[in-house]
């Protein structure tokens, strides 16, 4: 025939001559976006820094005040400023800061004069303990229900799920936990209402004292996993590639995990990306609510003292962590997606 | 009974009586009976709205959530292995497609997950439904990417679909409609949306695979070129009916109902160029529109009172060949 | 206006707007409707509710109905104040982002960001620990947090409109650019930005109550619904079900809110123009301020690596 001659119109792009071609090339090109991630989160990272010392430099606060009191003579005053260095210009004073807390140095506390790392140091893997607690079962019970209900659309199943969810979504973690404590505290008294025992200490009893806050940082997360999860599935099921999936055969449960559900979970990632600043807001009703040692305490113990630095070194701390936590689920998106849009490439020889 | 041409090849698709409703029962497909035998390919031909999709979506139990089978039978294959697709449920549905239906249809980078390779939805097919290991599955997928083609078969293994043409992702999914061997190849526009060299090539592929692998086919087009060119026998849709049927070359030279009439005004095939079927003056009925007699009558060129009296029938015009004009065949 | 009618025809927005205008008049009138003095101490501690004391007395005797009232007025203001501070700071600075060059552009966009990431709660506590212990310190620290949510609304639909034709026509006429603000992108911003409002009211009022709970902002006596929530967390034993009142009139209320936050799009998008992408945006979390008030990372499946056109379809669906 007549097209034998042609010249081959179905060349393969040329590409890495390696026999993982494919993801070689969708590593490079996810290169790119990564870099630009990287270069925001440090712009960010830094007007954090800026607007966490800003507040700082506004505080009529002073180390003097916080520790005697009203009988600080002015000469306490400029000593003790002295002492921590305030009375150095703004901006050296910034970049001193800055750089401290670089190598993990956060000051001292005006009030104990304990390093403020320390204080953090001790205080923080209470949260992260359990907001990573918190996280686990957000993912479990939010893409268990969500799976569920997408697995028979319109069901009983689905329907249950979509009231539940709803009710729940607009309960804020503390209502939620507030409800625990009566319920499974107080009045059931199964589980305790308040306390705390480190993980490394005895994993029983952590987990003992940590289930219902982190249960109730969770539930939010939870109801958003499930709800994005079930529509993304459902309206993945209706494309094109789920169907030509069951045009080969497969069967449902096939075509929905082998098949939707990694397409599926890219808006769902933004819906977990979104727990780790929920969890953490949250975090400071849970730790107030069931008496716990974290960083929450910490901050407002000493903004009730006025320990500047302390709260400082909380804020900047709690905003590493979201930021960091942002960067993953970012940086996991883009890698995610093989068509490496974000690129700008649109691909192919198509 | 409408009139079936005979085949000597034994049957291996038979649709009877075939109603499609949809929506608010409006009915869009009616009275459909054709069989496909072993090896023979069809052409099933009409303009957007014919009902043709509808009916090979029937074949494929693929009909939207609105649409339903109202009446009549699908049945694949015959004598033991003969398998009632009417109401079938999924686990039948599950059982026969792609061992022994498959289909490829329009848009093929739609049909590809977007985030798998290529390769891995061949192997997936082999590994899951046709029980072959990893690395048999992997062997197999290459030859069947050279079969379909793709000589570069190794490095097309690992791209993803966004990284080939039109042409090339049409046939990977041709490379994985045949992967289990089926009896019938379902193609609903295949080569609509690619371009005139590259459905060339795909024409052929089809034609190839035919002979090869005792392969039916079922094309689904309005491009009567493209059933010109690859098809034994043509059935003409127009308004939900099949108005003409009988061997591709006879019907396309001497056509026997007004509509095919027509078309072939239209349309030049001696030349290879192709037209679309919408240049006859006037519109086909609504969906689901009642109409008392012919429903080609409005716009038909040859119409007499007789044609509104009543539907008309399927009636054989010779050996092989039937029509629903009045005028041409006379019912028997 | 339009949109205002078709919002009334809506029966849960009107059930919204109902609770919504009960708890306007409480927080308006409250001290004046309360049964009681709120702070009046009656010997009958941890009461049940009773034919003199409608929802019971707290642990030290004061009748929690009108603590309750009493407390409206404070949360409701505070929340105000906050959400009156995230528009000012956030509508004018959003529409003008959109003719800065590329520069001021990335830089407010960045702002934007590093604000949406600072977590509420901790930041509202910084407030109060560096600038002092005020209601009005933090309602404002709040309102900066909330403003970023504003201005990327405002941003995106002037984003798209800008380059619709006619605004480009009307440029062309020679019209000021102020003008051009005025009379087409007003009438499309508005109903977003009520939208974003009302969220954002929800969200304030959890941010003042769980500020309450936490001791800052607000010096007792005084009657607030987190104070009052606080107090009762230590009385459980006694009065399980205490938590009950201040804790379902926040719920209602923040409910309500954005109940009428999602009529009011409903309402408004019958002039706008055909979402893209509807249903999976609808339920990916519409809010760009969680119940709680913490602000979203800027994690957005569209955005996930911020480019600097935002793109319209984000807002109208937001």
């Amino acid at each position: 025939m007549a097209t034998a001659t042609l010249p081959p119109r179905s060349a393969v792009p040329a590409a890495a001559s390696t026999r993982r071609g494919g993801a070689a090339q969708h590593l490079m090109a996810a290169g790119r976006p990564l870099g630009r991630l990287l270069l925001t989160t440090a712009t960010v990272l830094f007007l954090a820094s800026v607007i966490t010392f800003g507040l700082g430099a506004l505080s009529k606060s002073n180390p003097a005040a916080t520790v005697l009191g009203e009988t600080a003579t002015d000469k306490d005053i400029a000593t003790m400023n002295h002492q921590f260095g305030l009375d150095e210009p703004l901006v050296p004073r910034y970049f001193h800061w800055l750089t401290g807390a670089l190598h993990g140095d956060l000051g001292t506390s005006w009030f104990t004069t304990v390093p403020v790392s320390d204080s953090i140091k001790q205080a923080l893997p209470v949260d992260l303990s359990i907001a990573l607690l918190a996280l686990v079962l957000a993912i479990l019970l939010g893409t268990g229900a969500g799976v569920a209900a997408a697995l028979r659309a319109g069901g009983f199943v689905d329907r249950a799920v979509t009231v539940v969810c709803s009710l729940v979504a607009t309960l804020p973690p503390f209502v939620i936990g507030i409800g625990l404590i009566v319920i499974l505290a107080v009045k059931a008294r199964l589980l305790p209402a308040g306390g705390y025992v480190a993980l490394d200490v005895d994993p029983v009893q952590w987990l003992r004292f940590s289930i219902l806050p982190a249960l109730a940082l969770s539930i939010e997360v939870a109801a958003n996993i499930a709800r994005q999860l079930r529509t993304s599935l459902v309206a993945s099921l209706r494309e094109n590639y789920a169907i030509g999936a069951e045009m080969r055969g497969f069967s449902r449960r096939r075509v929905l995990f082998g098949h939707v559900l990694r397409n599926a979970v890219s808006p769902t990632l933004a819906v977990i990306g979104m727990a780790l600043p929920l969890i953490i807001g949250g975090a400071v009703m849970t730790e107030k609510l069931f008496n716990l040692p974290g960083i929450a305490q910490l901050a407002l113990q000493s903004a009730t003292r006025g320990d500047v630095p302390v709260v400082l070194g909380t804020l900047l701390v709690t905003a590493v962590i979201v930021l960091i936590g942002s960067l993953v689920v970012n940086a996991l998106q883009v890698l995610l997606n093989p068509a490496a849009r974000r690129a700008g490439t649109l691909g192919g020889a198509r | 009974m409408s009139s079936q041409p005979e085949t000597s090849a034994e049957p291996m698709l038979r649709v009877a009586d075939l109603q499609v409703s949809v929506g608010n029962h409006l009915v869009a497909v009616r009275d459909v009976s054709f069989q496909i035998g072993r090896g023979e390919s069809v052409g099933l031909v009409g303009e957007s709205g014919s009902g043709k999709t509808l009916t090979c979506r029937s074949v494929l139990g693929l009909l939207p959530e609105t649409g339903q089978v109202d009446a009549g039978r699908i049945l694949i294959g015959s004598g033991d292995s003969e398998v009632e697709l009417t109401g079938a449920k999924r686990g039948t549905w599950n059982q026969i497609r792609g061992t022994r239906v498959a289909a490829v249809f329009q848009d093929p980078a739609s049909y590809l997950n977007p985030s798998l390779t290529v390769g891995h939805q061949v192997d997936e097919v082999l590994r899951v439904r046709g029980g072959l290991g990893r690395r048999a599955a992997r062997e197999r997928t290459l030859e069947l990417l050279v079969e379909v083609g793709l000589h570069d078969a190794e490095l097309v293994y690992h791209r993803y679909p966004f990284e080939l043409s039109g042409g090339m992702l049409q046939r990977v999914i041709i490379a994985i409609a045949v992967s289990l061997n089926p009896e019938l190849l379902i193609a609903d526009e295949a080569t609509t949306a690619l371009d005139t060299v590259v459905q060339a090539e795909i024409l052929e592929l089809l034609q190839r695979l035919r002979r090869t692998h005792q392969l039916s086919l079922l094309l689904v087009t309005h491009d009567l070129a493209v059933v010109a060119e690859t098809c034994d026998r043509i059935l003409v849709m127009y308004a939900g009916e099949i108005v003409e049927s009988g061997p591709t070359d006879q019907v396309l030279n001497d056509p026997q109902h007004p509509y095919t009439q027509a078309l072939m005004g239209v349309a030049s095939i001696g030349d290879w160029s192709r037209r679309t079927l919408d240049t006859i003056p006037g519109q086909p009925p609504a969906a689901g529109e009642e109409l008392p007699g012919c429903r080609f009558a409005p716009r038909c060129r040859y119409v007499t009172d007789e044609c509104l009296q009543g539907p008309i029938r399927l009636a054989d015009v010779d050996d092989d060949r039937a029509s629903r004009c009045i005028r041409v065949a006379v019912p028997a | 206006m339009n949109t205002l009618r078709n919002l009334l025809r809506i029966p849960v927005a009107r059930v919204a707007l109902a609770i919504l205008f009960v708890v306007a008049l409480v927080a308006v009138l409250g001290g004046q409707l309360a049964p009681f003095d709120p702070l009046k101490q009656y010997p009958q501690t941890l009461s049940a509710p009773s034919g003199d004391h409608w929802l019971g007395t707290d642990y030290v005797g004061r009748d929690v109905l009108s603590r309750l009232m009493a407390g409206t007025r404070l949360s409701v203001i505070g929340a105000l104040e906050a959400v009156a501070v995230g528009l000012v700071l956030g509508v004018p600075t959003g529409l003008a982002s959109v003719w800065m060059g590329r520069l001021g552009e990335w830089v407010s966009l960045r702002v934007t960001d590093t604000l949406m990431m600072l977590p509420f709660t901790v930041f509202a506590i910084a407030v109060a620990g560096t600038l002092g212990n005020g209601l009005h310190q933090a309602m404002i620290a709040v309102g900066v947090l909330t403003s970023p949510g504003f201005f990327r609304i405002t941003r995106a639909v002037a984003l798209g409109l800008r380059t619709t034709h006619y605004v480009e026509a009307a440029e062309l006429m020679g019209a000021s650019r102020w003008w051009t603000l005025r009379h087409h992108i007003w009438s499309k911003v508005l109903p977003n930005v009520a939208v974003a409002a009302a969220h954002a009211m929800g969200s304030a009022l959890l941010v003042v109550a769980s500020l309450a709970f936490l001791g800052l902002g607000i010096i007792p006596p005084t009657p607030t619904w987190g104070g009052m929530l606080s107090a009762d967390l230590g009385f459980l034993e006694q009065q399980p079900w205490a938590p009950l009142f201040p804790g379902v009139l926040l719920v209602l209320t923040v409910g309500s809110l954005n109940i009428l936050a999602d009529c009011i799009r409903e309402a408004a998008s019958g002039e706008a123009r055909r979402r893209r992408g509807g249903v999976l945006r609808r339920a990916a979390g519409r809010r760009d301020l969680s119940p709680i008030g913490v602000p979203l990372v800027p994690v957005d499946p569209e955005a996930a690596v911020p480019t600097d056109e935002e793109e319209p379809r984000r807002v109208v669906a937001a």
